[in-house]
């Protein structure tokens, strides 16, 4: 497919957990277990799931904070997964991210400027160039000259998450990794955020990759949207189609525990029983199935892979053995 | 541009008392933090008083003319006269100008001993918690064997080296020699816990986003280390810095006065002290003395430590 910003496949991600006197290895935390997922130049993929499903886990993987277990990270059709860090260079110019927590996120002791400048300092920008665009995005994100000066603790959650904006756009990457963006703050502010982020991507054509547990949020800035559960994708779609009708169990139960304004909406819904299943012990076959009120045998043992159950232009993508088209998902079976 | 002030139109506009506020500089608010702090501001005027004391010795030794070596047989252990204002010892030296000598080299010892310690410390211990896994495991045990070894011993073995033999040490000048010893013994038995705090600050700021930050922007280890850590660990590193001092005066003194520091007659509170032992019940003030300097030093010290404590702790500045 043309324009393929980033591109990843089959990426895994495992923690190691050591215990005892030398440390040895007693078990594994499979955090991320095998994801592929493409990012378009200019589009912005969500991803949504439950605390502790990877969410967070994937995007420090795709950004190199973690190194991944396996798998390739391809961006701008270079693999980046084996890259050094003097390699990375050129892709740490172009890939950024931003935080879920601003008040951890900017350094207490550094002034606003000092902060927002970092990113560039690194790339070697030049101190003029660097002044100016300090002021500029200064500008861009609300706040003024006045700040430059001032430290973090000076400002509000909504503020410095706009500083952190600041910084993450700073050298004009062409994909910004957002981890929960906005689950820290404020809903007033929540949209403040959102719409800024809106307003940047069009004026500088960036990516997101977008990872929230908020459907709502999601729903609001996403092109595509990626269904996470206990370290895998369970389905991924259109904003529009997965809205319209979710196919995986899993995502299915997810929208019905949103709670939707209105009143008789819901066609169908599925409650869940039970807790997510720790990711050191991940069920076998599906990981869904022990919490899947369809689960047949084979979920047990087969392990469902995404498939494309769309068109070749339109793919759907879903991870599910008992959803066979796109009009059929295990749902309707419950209901008839 | 016009898409510069349609993204900034949405945004709520900064309150006018935070734009006009003066910006407030970490240094500033410590500052005025400390000085509400009375036993430290106390403290700290103390600590000066005997650093000027220290450097000016020289000078004090000058004016008054008084030698803190010459030796006058027939004026042992003298009274409190205007030339000898704290009297003479058991040769007859004027003992208020050995103690003004004794503070400079007892300070001088402590605050070597606290800064190289807190060097070493902070490479060890910042190199450990950052990097983790096998240096960490490797630059802890070294730690900790050291703070396991017995310090007795081990001075009385490096006492009893024969320093003309090793290299470098040839270079130092014999009067110093001992000097020299004394803070590579308390350098040797200090730089641990510094070491251990730092190694412990890191770890728990190392997962903080803007560490990540710094590391997704492509920031070297070093530099990560030289300008996001280290300025947040500087709090309870200074702190621990005006302990150390404390304690070192403390321990020279102890070892000055075990006879296994600094060796007469170069002057030091500790082995004024150690003089002073066998003629405790003929002149009591000879060891009365010293011990009250130390005393105030060590005391004023950790005052400060106590004081700088509250002033730096990030989260008391909200106020």
């Amino acid at each position: 497919m043309a324009n393929e910003l980033l591109k990843i496949e089959g990426v895994k991600k495992h923690f190691p957990i050591k215990s005892g006197l030398l440390l040895r290895q007693t078990g594994t935390v499979y955090a991320v277990d095998g994801i592929s997922l493409n990012v378009k130049a200019g589009e912005t993929v969500g991803v949504v799931g439950e605390s502790g499903c990877g969410k967070s886990t994937l995007g420090r993987t795709v950004i190199r904070i973690y190194d991944p277990t396996e798998g390739t990270i391809k961006f701008d059709g270079k693999d980046v997964t084996h890259q050094t860090k003097g390699e990375l260079m050129d892709f740490r110019r172009n890939v950024q991210m931003i935080f879920q927590d601003p008040y951890s996120s900017l350094n207490p002791r550094r002034t606003i400027a000092n902060i927002i400048d970092q990113p560039m300092l690194v790339h070697n920008v030049s101190l003029n160039d660097r002044r100016k665009r300090v002021t500029e995005l200064l500008d861009k994100i609300g706040l003024g000259k006045w700040a430059q000066d001032r430290y973090p603790h000076e400002f509000s959650g909504g503020q410095r998450q706009r500083i952190a904006i600041a910084r993450a756009i700073a050298l004009k990457p062409r994909l910004v990794i957002a981890d929960e963006p906005v689950s820290a703050l404020d809903v007033s502010v929540q949209s403040q955020i959102l719409n800024l982020m809106s307003d940047l991507k069009d004026e500088m054509k960036m990516a997101y990759l977008f990872i929230a547990h908020d459907l709502a949020v999601v729903r609001h800035m996403s092109d595509r949207i990626a269904v996470m559960y206990l370290g895998n994708i369970v389905e991924l779609a259109t904003k529009e189609e997965l809205f319209d009708g979710p196919k995986h169990p899993y995502t299915q139960a997810l929208m019905a525990s949103n709670p939707v304004p209105g009143m008789g909406r819901r066609k169908y819904r599925v409650v869940l029983s039970g807790d997510v299943p720790s990711p050191v012990n991940p069920p076998s076959g599906c990981r869904f199935h022990p919490r899947c009120p369809f689960a047949v045998e084979k979920c047990k043992t087969d392990r469902p892979v995404l498939r494309n159950i769309g068109s070749e232009a339109k793919p759907y993508e879903v991870a599910c053995h008992l959803v066979s088209s796109k009009t059929h998902f295990p749902g309707n079976q419950a209901l008839n | 541009m016009a898409t510069n002030t349609s993204t900034a139109a949405n945004l709520p506009p900064a309150s006018e008392a935070l734009k006009k506020s003066q910006p407030k500089s970490m240094l500033r608010i410590a500052i005025s933090q400390l000085f509400e702090h009375r036993l430290a501001v106390i403290s700290l005027v103390v600590i000066t008083l005997f650093l000027g004391v220290a450097v000016f010795a020289d000078v004090i030794s000058w004016a008054t003319g008084i030698d803190p070596d010459a030796q006058d047989i027939m004026n042992r252990y003298g009274p409190w006269t205007p030339q000898n204002w704290l009297g003479t010892d058991e040769v007859g030296r004027d003992v208020l100008i050995r103690l003004v000598y004794g503070t400079r080299i007892s300070l001088m010892v402590a605050i070597l001993v606290a800064i190289s310690s807190t060097i070493i410390g902070i490479s060890v211990g910042a190199i450990a918690g950052y990097f983790g896994g096998f240096i960490d495991s490797f630059l802890m045990r070294v730690t900790d064997s050291l703070l396991a070894l017995p310090l007795i011993p081990v001075l009385i073995i490096m006492a009893s080296v024969d320093h003309t033999k090793i290299p470098l040490f040839s270079l130092i000048s014999p009067e110093s020699i001992s000097i020299v010893k004394m803070v590579l013994v308390l350098l040797t038995f200090s730089w641990m816990v510094q070491g251990r705090l730092v190694r412990g600050e890191v770890l728990a700021l190392k997962e903080q986003e803007y560490i990540l930050a710094a590391k997704t922007s492509g920031m070297s280890s070093f530099a990560i280390i030289m300008k996001e850590l280290l300025p947040n660990i500087m709090t309870p590193v200074i702190v621990s810095v005006t302990l150390t001092v404390g304690s070192s005066i403390l321990f020279e003194a102890a070892l000055s006065f075990l006879g296994l520091g600094i060796q007469p007659p170069t002057p030091t509170w500790g082995n004024m002290l150690n003089n002073a032992q066998e003629i405790i019940y003929s002149a009591p003030l000879l060891a009365v003395i010293p011990g009250i300097l130390i005393l105030i030093i060590v005391i004023s010290f950790n005052f400060l430590g106590d004081g700088l404590q509250d002033a730096l702790d990030p989260k008391a500045i909200r106020r």
